[in-house]
């Protein structure tokens, strides 16, 4: 019976990724899928005819470069266009846009406040030095605090750099910002809610966190570490939508000799001896491998593929401590043509860019506070792109695909599980919500996609629906993530590593964790690839 | 400003502010030979502690109705016993009490009972109880003694900063590698999850709540909350860490005993003498100038003002680099917390015993979503329709402390108020906690409402108007993670020196924080004596 | 309306005209533009060289219509401004300005620029990057407004020896009598227009002051008295040759101002960069990094400062590295050919120890070669960084 060196469970982005390293390096690889098609939460749909939708993530930035390029996604079809504006519309029909051009932006918050719009130049210094240090990180596997071993001892060092070169001043701003709440770091330099509010929408995406709750400010950091083309904080649309991220990394896995298994759901993992050997599917078949990489979030990993007493009982209580919250939600629209948002009437080329719905910080801090009672925030943030001004192959000449991310959306509500009718009465809401800024939207709905938090974790397998697998919180970050003391991509079993959002540095499409994961397995295997 | 300056008198160090901290500092000053003033503005000592209310026969009640925290250490070199500290309870018991009338009883004394009371809800949370206790007390004893230091600054190139990083690492290491993991994990973790994680039972989880958001402007869900708890679990009060104690005679009789253990070691105490002004000549302090005209001639001056207060204030802006000023501006202190005190013609009936009454603390927090709603409403400037709050009898265990009329005082401190009720006065804010609280108390102990003879209550702003602390922040400042420590009161102010050469810091608003602790006071004082002695 | 599946394809305008456009426009011949804070100006009108020689000769008109500019008025504006300028503004009469550079609490300079006193309680700060943030912070505690004036007034600078007489022949002799950093408000064309006697070319000149619906109507007298003199429009390009001559630095390119600094190596302090005769310790009240200054000074001084360089050869030093020996002290920030002094002039930053007059440092200089790269070395003298300063700049 054939044996392979690794198997993948799980072809999300992370999982690919990390079989594509490591069937570069050499490895017989196998990845299993248990859905038909690949991606998990980086996939592309065509749910009504003729239109293509980026189910569950929809707009690109964190996906490292070095990735792109190890990998030659190009070679595999990615294209990634940056996205050169995003904007904020209000109720009042005010709106408030970021454009490519300082100038440009400078100009339109000055609209709003004078004052606002000079301290911006200061804000984004500020918010720049702080991705500054942490970028290097990213693709460095988080060192172990307590441990003595000189590969930690090197990578403390190299943190403790990381943050001293940020001088005295830049070491306080950075404490207090890893530290404070979004909503006291952006009081610290605007008056205009709407401005703040935009920002703070950074803040809070993916995250059961409220825009005052102390640490959200490098939740913000998590969603303008990204680069696009040398712009750092720029967003783009992947064309042919978020699957083509997945069909990319996929085919440079093939490339390199890696085979991948669709409708192969593992049941177990195959543990003798404390050292996992293989997995068991569905089905009944075994698959053997010298190792076994879960791209499944920490819990599902532990708690549904290995039994309780194959584990130390303080790592599986480790992981169940472990936070994963469902807090968002997702509509896919078809369109039958253009909406016209009022707002911006006088910039319509706004509309090619993000457009938040995102009043004011009391409007999200409220609608966090819906979900604490376990309620969808009656009055939702919206972050709404419209792919097809960009990519016309994801829907028929003339109509349009647009995307609309919801947040907050609890995993189950308060009177009980998300049902048929919930979900459609939260459609309602997001729907009535867009109406609000864009009369006459309903009209031109061709189909709508409601997805819960719910549905998400049915479909894709993410925990709770989350999209980090796993809140982005202090201690949930570095050495922290996913467990204290398991943080380098291994767990308490020997031959099992973890290579998802789970792991450091998180979510949001990057490719790190799966290529920190290849790197660590290559590294205990004792192969090193010649550059 | 012309007319004649009259003189003051010349000391080697003034102290402004005669609260507790600035006691403190007054009496390690003297007892190190210096010649010490200390300048209150009020008519009384005490600051906060003794704040209380100003009609209704109140005597001796104070806002910090009970004590935790106090350092032991002055509590020895200050000599406080001798000068007439006593404690009427050292370890209180805490009471969670529940609508319908059931009691969790936590008691640090009787671990038994603990067990029994816990048990009667979950027989689990029974087990898990004394290790979670160990657990936060081996993490918070970690950080206990870095409460008694001065926080290193950011300057990594300074060998005195790095021994105290070291120090720091050295004291987490020594935690061993399963605590360091939990205390690197949990420390910027919320109670609300922290709770959830070991125990299942609502009273419980929400007596842990409350104690992580005492003072702060928190809810439960907002991390930060386990840092909170932790602090001040490492206070150590009557020889016992994070217990609650009261002391005979209230809050009065511990300043007091603060300022005769000053006054005996030569330190001069005036009230009634408000600082206008903090004089600066060429970048150092030059004097005091008070509020009737005189000055006073002096080098070294200890505030234990809000750092706002003494460096806004007292000094002023232009002695300032605009930056620095700037960051103690964002500094947060909007207070959330507030007083009732009521005086009841019988005992309340909460289901305790009368000297069971008098040794416990009974807080009302039922649940933590009851907590997080309550942090909900008073973050948009609403007042929860329900109120958490602690309650305490100090008169039944203290005959100093019963009322006038010897009747019990029943003095309760309410969490999650407002600092400005939107669209109302304070008025209307203090008349709205009158109702909640009285209300409060005639659901808890049923019958109490028909003997309520007075009410008296205190605000935030009524404080801030009291105290002149701006905010009325209990802790000055919020005691959060990015407030904290090397952050405290703002970056580059965390050493209790001030750019302004011979003025020190010493309230609250300093490095380790609120709470009747001394610990401002003592550390800005032996950091003050040590630059004199170097000559910086 | 838009249509139903595109969307128009010219947006909003992104830069602002100036209120001068409209004449610029017309006679900027070879359509070299480029943005100034958010604005359309000119880079050349046809030949830089024509441009800077007017100005050395004759004349020349400059748009600094973007310039920023800020009002700061109340009883407690002069001791705001005092504490916040390294220099002593008590000491600014009104009808006076000055130029002086502001700093962070670590002595770091935040931006350099000129201090209009138009009354006792009205003063007006010209910057090149946006400071209301940072004038707010300074505010604090001071009863004091702040405005931002930028689009209100337009700003013409009229520069060259001949800028007396060309003002003279506008009407205005009386503000052509100015002296050195006066600034006065004179009738004109039945309004009114503020000059100030100031400049960033190093030449006597005088910057005009003007509501913006009467900028093109001032363009148009200037154009017609100037007819049968040299006098010329100038673009950005012969700008940048004039003041680099007369020694003048230039936020984000000698060094960036500290609240926008990503590097903390990026930022200098007053000492190093030669503005230490700006720092007035002995004033009595404190200012803004104040106690950093003096402790630099007690320290020994600042690690780097600015230079001049005079260097050998033709080829101008853009972005040169700067050697003693084999040790890489420093780099050169703005280098040209002084077309008035026939020598090649750069202004660098290098290692104090490096930065006396006299010092001689070899430059690497590379220089494009056709299609590739050249590279030179040069002996590079360390002069003081005033290359040219005619006596009549101050007559």
């Amino acid at each position: 019976m054939k044996r392979y060196d690794a198997i993948v469970i799980g072809a999300g982005h992370n999982g690919l990724t990390a079989a594509a390293y490591l069937a570069r390096a050499g490895l017989d690889v196998v990845v299993l899928e248990r859905r038909e098609a690949i991606g998990g939460a980086a996939i592309s749909e065509e749910r009504h005819p003729g239109f293509l939708y980026s189910s569950c993530s929809y707009v690109c930035s964190l996906l490292r470069a070095e990735i792109m390029r190890d990998l030659d996604l190009s070679k595999h079809g990615l294209r990634i266009i940056p996205y050169e504006n995003s904007t904020v519309i209000a109720r009042n029909g005010e709106s408030l846009g970021f454009f490519h051009d300082p100038a440009k932006t400078r100009q339109s918050i000055a609209r709003h406040s004078r004052r606002d719009a000079d301290a911006y130049a200061e804000f984004n210094r500020d918010l720049y030095r702080q991705c500054r240090m942490i970028r290097p990180l990213l693709l460095e596997t988080p060192p172990d605090p307590t441990s003595f071993r000189l590969r930690d001892i090197k990578g403390l060092r190299k943190l403790q750099k990381a943050f001293a070169q940020l001088g005295e001043d830049g070491l306080a701003q950075a404490m207090q910002f890893w530290t404070m709440s979004c909503g006291d770091f952006l009081d610290r330099y605007f008056e205009s809610e709407l401005l703040k509010g935009s920002l703070a929408g950074n803040s809070i995406i993916g995250t059961a966190l409220g825009p005052y709750s102390p640490g959200s400010a490098y939740v913000l950091l998590h969603h303008v570490m990204g680069d696009l083309d040398g712009h750092v904080g720029a967003w783009g649309f992947a064309v042919g939508g978020m699957g083509a991220v997945s069909d990319a990394l996929a085919g440079a896995a093939r490339e390199h000799g890696a085979e991948i298994r669709t409708g192969a759901e593992v049941e177990q993992l195959i543990v003798r001896g404390g050292r996992v050997e293989g997995v068991a599917l569905a089905g009944g078949e075994e698959i053997h491998a010298a190792r076994v990489v879960s791209n499944l979030d920490v819990k599902r990993t532990y708690n549904r593929l290995v039994a309780p007493s194959d584990l130390p009982g303080d790592f599986l209580e480790a992981v169940n401590n472990f936070k994963i919250r469902g807090s968002s939600g997702k509509l896919n629209i078809a369109l039958d043509r253009l909406p016209e948002f009022p707002a911006l009437a006088s910039e319509p080329l706004l509309q090619r860019g993000g457009i938040l719905i995102s009043e004011s910080m009391e409007y999200l801090e409220r609608g966090y506070d819906d979900w604490k009672n376990g309620l969808w925030s009656r009055e939702p943030f919206l972050d709404i792109t419209i792919p097809t001004h960009y990519d016309p192959t994801m829907a028929p000449p003339g109509k349009h695909y647009m995307s609309v991310f919801v947040q907050y959306v609890p995993p189950t509500l308060a009177d009980g599980p998300w049902t048929p009718e919930k979900r459609d009465a939260f459609g309602k809401t997001v729907l009535d919500t867009i109406e609000l800024y864009s009369p006459g939207f309903r009209d031109i709905v061709l189909d709508c996609w409601v997805r819960t938090p719910a549905d998400i974790e049915n479909e894709v397998g993410l925990t709770e629906g989350n999209i980090f697998q796993g809140e982005l919180t202090l201690d949930q970050l570095l050495f922290n993530r996913p467990v204290p003391g398991y943080a380098q991509y291994r767990g308490p079993l020997a031959g099992l590593y973890m290579c998802g959002s789970s792991t450091h540095p998180g979510g949001g499409v990057m490719g790190a964790p799966g290529a920190n994961a290849a790197r660590e397995i290559l590294h205990d295997a004792k192969i090193r690839r010649a550059a | 400003m012309t007319g004649a300056v009259t003189k003051g008198g010349r000391y080697d160090v003034a102290v402004v502010g005669g609260g507790h901290n600035g006691l403190v500092a007054a009496a390690l000053a003297a007892r190190a030979g210096r010649s010490v003033v200390v300048l209150e503005a009020g008519p009384r000592l005490g600051g906060m502690a003794t704040l209380g209310p100003r009609n209704g026969g109140f005597d001796s009640a104070g806002a910090a109705h009970l004590i935790d925290g106090l350092s032991p250490a002055l509590v020895q070199s200050l000599e406080l016993q001798r000068h007439g500290l006593q404690f009427a309870v050292s370890t209180l018991d805490d009471v969670a009490l529940l609508p319908g009338g059931e009691l969790l009883v936590v008691s640090g004394r009787d671990p038994e009972a603990t067990r029994r009371s816990i048990g009667r809800f979950s027989p689990r949370d029974a087990e898990r109880f004394p290790e979670f206790e160990a657990r936060l007390g081996r993490l918070s004893a970690a950080l206990a003694p870095f409460l008694d230091r001065v926080p290193p600054t950011l300057r990594f190139e300074e060998w005195s900063e790095r021994l105290e990083y070291l120090r720091l690492g050295w004291a987490m290491r020594r935690l061993g590698r399963r605590d360091m993991r939990d205390l690197l994990r949990i420390i910027g973790m919320n109670s609300f999850d922290l709770a959830e994680e070991v125990f299942e039972t609502d009273a419980l989880k929400g007596l842990i709540g409350f104690d992580s958001l005492l003072g702060n402007r928190f809810g439960p869900r907002s991390p930060n909350t386990v840092y909170t708890l932790l602090q001040r679990k490492a206070g150590t009060i009557a020889g016992r860490r994070g217990a609650t104690a009261l002391p005979k005679g209230g809050p009065a009789a511990l300043i007091e005993a603060l300022a005769a253990s000053a006054r005996a070691a030569g330190a001069e105490i005036r009230t009634e003498a408000r600082v206008a002004e903090i004089l600066v000549d060429n970048g150092r302090v030059n004097g005091l100038l008070l509020a009737d005209g005189s000055e006073i001639d002096c080098r070294t001056v200890l505030s234990s003002a809000h750092p706002r207060t003494t460096l806004l204030e007292l000094v002023g802006a232009g002695q300032l680099d605009a930056d620095l000023v700037r960051g103690l501006r964002h500094a947060r202190g909007e207070g959330g917390t507030a007083k009732v005190w009521l005086r009841l013609g019988a005992l309340p009936d909460f289901g305790l015993s009368a000297s069971d009454l008098g040794r416990s603390r009974l807080v009302f927090a039922p649940d933590l979503g009851f907590l997080e709603r309550g942090h909900d409403a008073a973050k948009y400037g609403e007042l929860p329709d329900r109120l958490a709050m602690e309650i305490a009898l100090p008169g039944l265990a203290d005959e100093h402390q019963l009322g006038s009329e010897s009747k019990p005082v029943v003095s309760v401190t309410l969490a999650n108020v407002p600092y400005r009720l939107r669209n109302r006065d304070d008025a209307q804010l203090k008349q709205a906690l009158v109702q909640r609280t009285t209300a409060a108390l005639a659901d808890l102990a049923p019958g109490s409402g028909e003997t309520i003879e007075a009410v008296e209550a205190l605000t935030p702003k009524e404080v801030e108007a009291a105290t002149g602390a701006p905010g009325g922040h209990w802790h000055h400042l919020e005691t959060g993670l990015d407030q904290t420590y090397l952050l405290r009161p703002a970056p580059g102010l965390a050493q209790y020196r001030t750019p302004i050469q011979g003025l020190w810091l010493c309230g609250a608003g300093s490095h380790p924080g609120g709470g009747v602790t001394g610990r401002p006071g003592a550390n800005a004082a032996r950091a003050a004596l040590a630059a004199a002695k170097t000559g910086r | 309306m838009t249509d139903s599946h595109s969307l128009p394809l010219a947006p909003g305008a992104v830069l602002e005209p100036t209120p001068f456009h409209g004449r610029t426009a017309a006679l900027n011949l070879v359509n070299a533009w480029e943005r100034w804070q958010g604005h359309t100006t000119v880079t050349t009108f046809l030949s830089p060289e024509d441009e800077y020689f007017a100005t050395r000769t004759a004349a020349s008109l400059y748009d600094v219509s973007p310039m920023l500019k800020y009002r700061i008025a109340g009883p407690g504006a002069e001791a705001m401004l005092d504490r916040m300028f390294t220099r002593d503004v008590t000491k600014l009469k009104p009808g006076r300005c000055l130029y002086g550079p502001w700093c962070d609490g670590k002595g770091r300079v935040i931006e350099e620029g000129t201090l209009f006193r138009e009354s006792a309680e009205s003063f007006r700060l010209n910057a090149a990057e946006p400071q209301l943030h940072w004038l707010d912070a300074c505010a604090y505690g001071f009863e004091a407004t702040l405005e931002e004036v930028t689009e209100e007034i337009a700003g013409l600078a009229l520069q060259g020896p001949l800028s007396k007489q060309v003002l003279g022949d506008l009407g205005l002799a009386e503000a052509a009598a100015l002296p050195f950093f006066g600034l006065g408000r004179f009738g004109f064309e039945g309004g009114e227009i503020e000059v100030s006697r100031t400049g960033f070319t190093g030449d006597l000149g005088y910057e005009l002051w003007i509501a913006p619906d009467r900028a093109e109507r001032l363009w148009d007298r200037l154009m017609a008295v100037a007819d049968p003199r040299y006098l010329r429009p100038m673009g950005s390009r012969a700008l940048d040759v004039l003041r680099i001559e007369a020694g003048h630095i230039l936020v984000n390119v000698e060094y960036v101002g500290a609240n926008h600094a990503l590097r903390d190596s990026q930022t200098r302090t007053p000492d190093g960069l030669g503005l230490g005769w700006a720092v007035d310790l002995r004033k009595p009240g404190y200012f803004n990094g104040r106690r950093a200054i003096e402790a630099e000074r007690a320290a020994g001084g600042p690690k780097r400062r600015l230079v001049g360089l005079d260097v050998e050869g033709r080829k101008p030093a853009h972005g040169a590295w700067l050697y003693a020996g084999r040790r890489e002290v420093g780099q050169v920030t703005s280098a040209c050919w002084s077309p008035v002094l026939k020598r090649n002039i750069a202004l660098a930053t290098v290692e104090a120890a490096y930065a006396e007059p006299g010092r001689v440092l070899n430059a690497e200089i590379y220089y494009v070669k056709e299609v590739t790269q050249g590279r030179v070395d040069a002996r590079a003298t360390v002069v003081e960084p005033r290359f040219y300063q005619p006596a009549h700049r101050r007559g």
